[in-house]
């Protein structure tokens, strides 16, 4: 017997699962692996760039916290301050006055007003039931500062219904404006008036696309305000002066302050969730934060999402806030170019934002503006017995007069039968208004300017101081 | 009879079985390093560490990056304090509550906003 000549045996093969085990796990491992370096190459390169971004903005001296933002205007002492008036007042005041349509329709219609004798009477019943507030909103509106906000360090929950209250208080002080004007109280309507515009103050300090949305929604009510008191009013020569005086010395939130604004609050936001410190208080970094902010801070992903998001959309608040720097109407038309650029979906959405806003600041700005223009003819008018003047030219110190924001034109004046109307061009935008600006300038000037119907017989009652 | 069973040894060495029979009995063949064949393994395994090691020290400059950013950013106001956070969790802490504490009591206060570490190095 010879042994080579036997067959050799068949190798044993090992089991099937064993190999899926081992190929299994070099397959886990190497992508362990590559995740770990993935996660270190990205968080490090959108590190590097927050850092190398924030580096520039704090030497350039730009705001990237709510302090630095808040030291952006001037701080009051406390006996100066009308902050604390503002938010009890906010907190007293009932707004309930416009909730049924009649009511509402009755002094902010767009008919001419049509008010009975049961809507005048729970006028003043609602007058009389935030006498209280309203005082309040008077005395802080005397005094020369304001160091109060939105409280939007304390979180969105809480400016909200923040922000509610203030535009409630406003509706209030719009609705004695115009009762004391129905009543023929023009003098005191304008003191109205001109409390009411003390509100802006509160919103200004902060002003983030919301914050700003809120601001010239009360810039609106105010002009429209005075479009009532100019239409009902009859106040006095000395009156319409006062009133001239405080809305020429209004200074109106720049486009640059909202994007500003907007990338503090984007940091703020954002700084929890990134771990770059707290955003309480830098003594105690463990000390309480926001619950919301605690919660999201846990998330390793989300941190990494944040970083990410917040190393993109960095320079896109850059180029933005270069853009809004100048004034109108080059802001308008510099911000449409830097919109139509071609850009991530999150900074479309976003560009498209603030382009809107701005659009609708720049509209309300435009309505301010004309309100402006209506006070000096109703001057003139004053001065003339009555008479229109023939064209803007005919004012006093004409060349001082506010430009259209969105042409840097003079704004336009047209006379109609039942009065007159002062608007701006407008952008030229169909987005804007389908309204045709020739055929209806009354309707035109609902949305950017001012339209004051002229009564005779309220004319005849108006007299020189 | 010694020295011829030594010189008997010497001649006839032992063999080891044929290499068939090697196989037959014990089923496989003896395995034998090579760099050759397991070249696929070694560069894993090259390949792995490294990127392990440079993941870590980009971890490391990430992190001292972020905490060089936040020193710059500063802290934000002082607003939200304990206390506050105590007196909120008294009267109830949901937002009312918070708002309530901070309408009533923490609105007047004088609040400024720590300055940070390299803002104050720079100044």
């Amino acid at each position: 017997m010879t042994v080579s000549t036997l067959p050799a045996p068949p190798l044993p093969r090992k089991p099937w699962w064993r190999l899926m085990l081992k190929w299994t796990w070099r397959v886990a491992l190497v992508l362990v692996v590559l995740g770990v370096a993935a996660y270190a190459v990205l968080d490090y390169r959108a590190a590097r760039a927050i850092h190398n971004e924030i580096t520039r903005i704090r030497a350039a001296g730009e705001p990237l916290t709510f302090g630095d933002l808040g030291s952006l205007l001037p701080r009051v002492k406390r006996d100066q301050d009308a902050g604390p008036y503002y938010a009890a007042a906010t907190e007293l005041a009932i707004d309930d006055f416009g909730i049924p349509d009649p009511n509402y329709n009755a002094f902010y219609g767009r008919q001419a007003p049509a008010v009975s004798p049961e809507i005048l009477a729970q006028a003043h019943h609602s007058l009389e039931q935030n006498r209280l507030a309203l005082e309040l909103l008077d005395r802080g509106s005397a005094l020369p500062g304001c160091n109060a906000d939105i409280q939007l360090d304390c979180g969105i929950q809480v400016a909200l219904p923040h922000l509610r209250k203030v535009r409630g208080l406003l509706d209030v002080a719009s609705l004695r404006s115009r009762v004391l004007a129905y009543d023929g109280q023009g003098d005191r309507a304008v003191k109205s008036i001109i409390s009411a515009l003390g509100l802006l103050r509160i919103v200004e300090r902060q002003p983030v696309l919301i914050d700003s949305m809120v601001y010239t929604w009360i810039l609106a009510r105010v002009s429209d305000d005075t479009r009532f008191l100019l239409d009902k009013g009859h106040p006095t020569d000395a009156a319409l002066q006062k009133l001239d005086v405080a809305l020429r010395s209004l200074c109106l939130l720049q486009p640059r302050q909202i994007i500003l604004a907007e990338r503090v609050y984007m940091l703020e936001i954002m700084r929890d969730i990134i771990t770059l410190g707290s955003r309480t208080n830098a003594d105690e970094p463990n000390g309480p934060s926001l619950p919301e902010r605690q919660i999201m801070r846990s998330s390793l992903g989300l941190r990494l999402g944040g970083r990410i998001m917040t190393a993109n959309s960095l320079p896109d608040y850059a180029r933005f806030i270069n853009a809004a720097s100048g004034d109108w109407p080059v802001v308008i038309n510099v911000l449409q170019l830097e919109t139509n650029k071609p850009a991530s979906h999150l900074a479309s959405i976003r560009r498209e934002s603030w382009l809107r806003a701005i659009v609708m600041a720049a509209r309300q700005v435009s309505n301010y503006r004309s309100s402006q223009i209506a006070v000096r003819i109703e001057h003139f008018r004053l001065a003339h017995g009555g008479q229109l003047p023939d064209s803007l030219a005919q004012l006093p110190n004409s060349s001082d007069l506010p430009k259209d924001p969105f042409t840097g034109n003079d704004l336009l004046y047209v006379k109609i039968p039942d009065g007159y109307c002062i608007f701006s061009a407008g952008r030229g935008n169909p987005e804007d208004s389908n309204v045709d600006r020739e055929k209806d300038p009354v309707a035109w000037s609902r949305r950017f300017g001012i339209h004051i119907r002229l009564d005779d017989a309220a004319a005849s009652q108006r007299r020189p101081s | 009879m010694t020295d011829d069973m030594e010189e008997l040894l010497q001649r006839f060495r032992p063999a080891g079985p044929p290499a068939v029979l090697r196989v037959r009995v014990l089923g496989c063949d003896i395995p034998e390093f090579s760099f050759r064949r397991r070249w696929a393994v070694w560069i894993f395994r090259g390949a792995l560490t490294p990127l392990l090691l440079i993941s870590f020290v980009l971890f490391h400059t990430t992190d001292r990056l972020n905490q060089d950013t936040a020193s710059r950013i500063g802290s934000g106001p002082m607003r939200w304090t304990a206390e506050a956070q105590q007196a909120a969790d008294l009267i109830g802490s949901d937002p009312a509550g918070h708002q309530y504490i901070v309408l009533n009591f923490l609105d007047g206060s004088d609040r400024v906003a720590p300055k940070s570490r390299r803002q104050g190095e720079n100044q």
